[in-house]
């Protein structure tokens, strides 16, 4: 796809929907804190993340598109009614995705900035 | 935006949840001493019972990133027989004296409460993450 938007742009994009999903799954557990049987989910970021650092250095030639894995939490811990959310594990995991989204969310506006001042010749 | 809304409708269920729980709870305590309930005989303690369903209609399924809502099932009377206590000069004492009275132990109702309020409270904290993160992406570009 060409854009005037460069492979960055669009793995930060990628990185920044990845984080919404992750919190999807993170109010999902929240929810069903007091569900009996139900399974803790988690979104394997930091493994997708690693993966798309994995890729060849310089430019790739179009983004690495980033589809969030969403598997069961594998620190949950079984309670005697069968679910597994722990419920402070959540919302440490909850605080560090906000920070994530919101640091993503920062470079990206930097980088579309840094794009404007080219545009207008400043 | 239809994901925020999917996200907000996760959390602000597990609100509505939480606040269903700790309504039947305040029933539960106010009623702890009702010898005299509307089906007749002591009040019954109630129960409720959660359970968890996707999120997503069948199309979003397929993405498999959809999150489970938590619905309340079921508001169902306690298996647990009433207390008998002795008290022959109540009216609705039976012929030994004995006064049935519901099945409820304030002390575990109040722990039920605390549980609650803390789930309850998560799900708000959710959501307050949710506005962060949706008004910090409305940054970019500005």
């Amino acid at each position: 796809m060409a854009t005037i938007f460069d492979p960055t742009s669009g793995l930060l994009s990628e990185m920044i929907r990845a984080t919404a999903v992750r919190h999807r799954i993170l109010a999902s557990n929240l929810a069903n804190v007091e569900t009996p049987g139900y399974e803790a989910q988690e979104v394997a970021f930091d493994k997708l993340l690693a993966e798309a650092q994995g890729q060849p250095a310089g430019r790739p030639a179009a983004p690495p598109g980033i589809r969030p894995v969403v598997r069961a939490d594998p620190d949950g811990v079984s309670r005697r009614d069968g679910n597994t959310v722990d419920l402070d594990r959540q919302m440490v995991k909850m605080a560090e995705n906000t920070l994530w989204h919101n640091g993503l969310v920062q470079i990206l506006a930097q980088r579309l900035n840094v794009m404007k001042a080219a545009i207008k010749g400043q | 935006m239809d994901g925020e809304l999917t996200t907000l409708g996760i959390s602000a269920a597990g609100l509505t949840a939480q606040r269903t729980r700790m309504n039947v709870l305040a029933e539960n305590l106010a009623n702890a001493e009702t010898t005299r309930s509307e089906d007749g005989g002591p009040y019954q303690r109630k129960l409720v019972v959660l359970g968890s369903e996707p999120a997503a209609s069948f199309g979003q399924a397929l993405e498999a990133a959809q999150g489970n809502l938590v619905k309340v099932q079921e508001i169902a009377p306690s298996t647990e027989p009433p207390r008998l206590v002795y008290m022959p000069a109540h009216p609705d004492a039976n012929a030994e004296g004995y006064v049935a009275l519901p099945n409820i132990n304030p002390v575990l109702e109040m722990v039920d409460l605390l549980a609650a309020t803390r789930a309850y409270e998560a799900n708000v904290t959710a959501v307050q993450a949710l506005k962060a993160m949706t008004n910090k992406a409305l940054e970019i570009g500005r």
